[in-house]
């Protein structure tokens, strides 16, 4: 992944929540520049390059859209995420309209954050491979071929975001409402076991035919709290 | 009936005198006119046929008529002419004004019969006209009774019409109630300017249709600040959900694995992912209430999305019994996401409450107009007490009032937030409780093209 001193920047008035993303970022390697207020947003947008903007909507001085046309106004093409804490459609597609490259709906998980910002700054730079390889699965974006030591298995819609979802975090624990979340889009279900089926089919489907095999399965189930692709 | 009471009493005393000497006065004129009509030597007899014709039920013997020096007199006319002459009685004249013929009227009691007695001169002397009566009295109650009889057939129909009258009269005076009241009920409380004009109403509602305006003002005002209240409140709770729950993930990232500590910080991610749940859900549910959730029109394929979800259930639910049908091929257009949170959490509910070994039946179809699916189960709930409230927020349905809410999943917001995601699709999503212990939630969505 692209995490060498990969430098981005955090337009965001909320000290609390500033603090929780960049450590978020800072612990996957990023450098995180990060502005309290649209204006200072904007200005170091401008003389600074970054690989990717995580730009609040509701900034004091300028709102996130006045700088996000801005930017797109000065001709820079960096990749730009927006944050807001409303569902409104009207928002997201004006965010889109003005340039935005993607949005996600505060409460959000740092993780995911990450995991698109990555994919913003992939595609951007163009080395948005159509594999995906950590801890010996890799994982094909187009075909949706997972491959796992002598197990290849083509996936499910499902199985594919899931594991996807897995290889793009490795070594962070995804709880299973996360999952549901990032992978079913389902809000809060206490009640569901769906992720735990799905976990146990991806095992079955890229496990070596070999019962004798040494290599053990990558996605640990931590128990009570709910999985994780260990880094090798 | 009271009338026909009266009449007889009127008859028996004091009005039957008058009406005796009207009936008396209206023979006499058919006696002029029949005068009239022959000129000439008079016939007693054509007279008194005539006579007779004119009064109904007349017996033989109670009419007579003769006249002076009349060579074919009757025996009991010649009786009753020589009682006349033997009484004198006085005679009394008839107003000759009606009749055109002067008349003169006298009483006569013979053989205990009471007669009456007309005169009226004629070229041969006087022509008598004599009348029991018990045929003026007679002739009396018979009109009585023609009138009693008219009131009596009337009575119904004035009724009817009384009746009538006041139903017109009462429509004519509510009109403008009625229209102020169509007025009342299209008024839309989600907008914010929309009052009622008193130019279109009589100027006495004035005052009413002002009282009504301050009225409905003052219950949008608190209609909003309700709305912008939980909208408010779920904004800013999205700031600290988002730091408690990234910082709990890192907590439980960093802790142990397996660990008893990271086992309850997962237990507390679990309860603030609830809260946001809700959160989420309210701040959805006051959009709506603030006027309506903007929807992402997109074609969708209903067959997919069923599909997929079905799936996913029949891996979790071994135990129950899935079925679809729906014609294949169905897309409508609608937003995407909202639509898949309402199938999901319908869904979501048939598998909650089912019983062991129950059953999941999904069906839908397409018309022109609209689009019908719906989603039954088998529950194991009493589903006596399963009623409208369901979609009511926070209602929670237990089967007895000593259950406890713990006992019952959720956050009592699927269904109202559900309701609310068909009506912003400007449709209906309603519940069917059949008595064989299947519950349907059945929603219809309108097409759009």
């Amino acid at each position: 992944m692209q995490n060498m001193r990969t430098n981005i920047l955090l337009i965001e008035d909320e000290q609390r929540i500033a603090d929780f993303i960049v450590t978020g970022f800072e612990s996957v390697g990023f450098v995180v520049h990060h502005e309290i207020d649209g204006f200072r947003g904007l200005n170091t947008a401008l003389i600074k390059n970054f690989d990717a903007v995580v730009l609040d909507l509701a900034l004091p001085m300028m709102d996130g859209f006045q700088v996000l046309t801005e930017i797109r106004r000065k001709g820079l093409s960096t990749p730009v995420i927006l944050l807001t804490a409303k569902t409104d459609l009207a928002d997201r597609l004006s965010g889109f309209e003005l340039g935005a490259d993607d949005f996600l709906v505060k409460p959000f998980f740092i993780e995911e954050l990450i995991v698109r910002v990555n994919i913003l700054i992939a595609r951007k730079s163009g080395s948005d491979a159509s594999t995906i390889a950590q801890s010996g699965i890799t994982l094909d974006r187009f075909s949706r071929v997972a491959k796992w030591g002598k197990g290849t298995s083509v996936l499910t819609q499902r199985e594919y975001v899931l594991l996807e979802c897995l290889l793009l975090s490795p070594g962070q624990i995804f709880s299973r409402q996360q999952i549901l979340k990032q992978v079913w889009n389902v809000d809060f279900d206490p009640g569901t076991n769906v992720v735990d089926v799905c976990i146990q089919r991806l095992r079955k489907k890229l496990s070596n035919p070999d019962p004798n095999a040494q290599e053990v399965f990558p996605i640990e189930t931590i128990r009570g709290v709910g999985y994780r692709l260990n880094n090798p | 009936m009271a009338f026909s009471g009266v009449s007889r009493l009127l008859v028996a005393n004091s009005a039957l005198e008058p009406l005796h000497s009207h009936l008396s006065e209206v023979l006499a004129r058919h006696a002029a006119r029949e005068l009239r009509a022959a000129p000439g030597p008079v016939n007693t007899e054509q007279i008194k046929g005539y006579l007779e014709k004119s009064v109904d039920e007349l017996q033989p013997g109670e009419i007579l008529v003769w006249a002076d020096k009349d060579p074919a007199i009757s025996g009991a006319a010649q009786a009753l002419a020589l009682a006349l002459a033997a009484a004198a009685p006085v005679w009394t004249t008839l107003d000759g004004q009606s009749t055109g013929q002067p008349f003169e009227m006298a009483d006569l009691k013979a053989d205990t019969q009471d007669w009456r007695i007309l005169r009226t001169p004629i070229p041969q002397g006087q022509l008598y006209v004599a009348v029991q009566k018990n045929v003026l009295t007679r002739s009396a109650n018979g009109i009585l009774q023609t009138r009693d009889g008219i009131l009596r057939n009337l009575w119904p129909m004035l009724l009817v019409i009384i009746v009538l009258v006041t139903v017109v009269l009462t429509r004519a005076a509510l009109k403008p109630v009625q229209t102020l009241q169509n007025a009342f009920s299209v008024v839309d409380i989600k907008n914010p300017t929309e009052h009622i004009s008193p130019d279109h109403h009589y100027r006495e509602f004035a005052g009413f249709i002002s009282y009504f305006n301050s009225l409905i003002d003052r219950l949008r005002g608190s209609y909003a600040r309700a709305t912008r209240f939980s909208s408010d409140a779920a904004h800013e709770l999205s700031t600290p959900l988002t730091i408690i729950r990234g910082y709990l993930h890192r907590l439980v990232n960093q802790s142990p694995d397996g660990s008893q500590l990271q086992i309850q910080l997962s237990l507390v991610a679990e309860e603030v992912e609830r809260l946001i749940s809700i959160s989420n859900k309210l701040l959805m549910l006051s959009q709506a209430d603030a006027g309506g959730v903007s929807l992402d029109m997109q074609p969708m394929k209903l067959n997919d999305m069923v599909g997929e979800m079905v799936d996913d259930l029949k891996a979790q639910h071994r135990e129950l019994i899935f079925s679809v049908d729906m014609p294949s091929g169905i897309t409508f257009v609608a937003d995407q996401e909202l639509i898949w949170q309402l199938t999901s959490n319908l869904f979501g509910n048939a598998v909650k409450y089912n019983r062991p070994q129950g059953q999941v039946k999904f069906k839908a179809r397409l018309s022109d107009k609209s689009l019908v699916f719906s989603v039954s189960n088998t529950t194991h709930l009493s589903i006596a007490g399963l009623d409208e409230r369901i979609f009511e927020r926070f209602y929670r349905y237990r089967e007895t009032d000593q259950q406890e809410f713990t006992q019952v999943a959720g956050s009592g917001l699927g269904l109202s937030l559900c309701r609310e995601i068909v009506t912003a699709h400007g449709g209906t999503l309603t519940l069917n409780v059949e008595n064989d212990s299947w519950v349907t939630l059945e929603c219809t969505l309108p097409c759009r093209n």
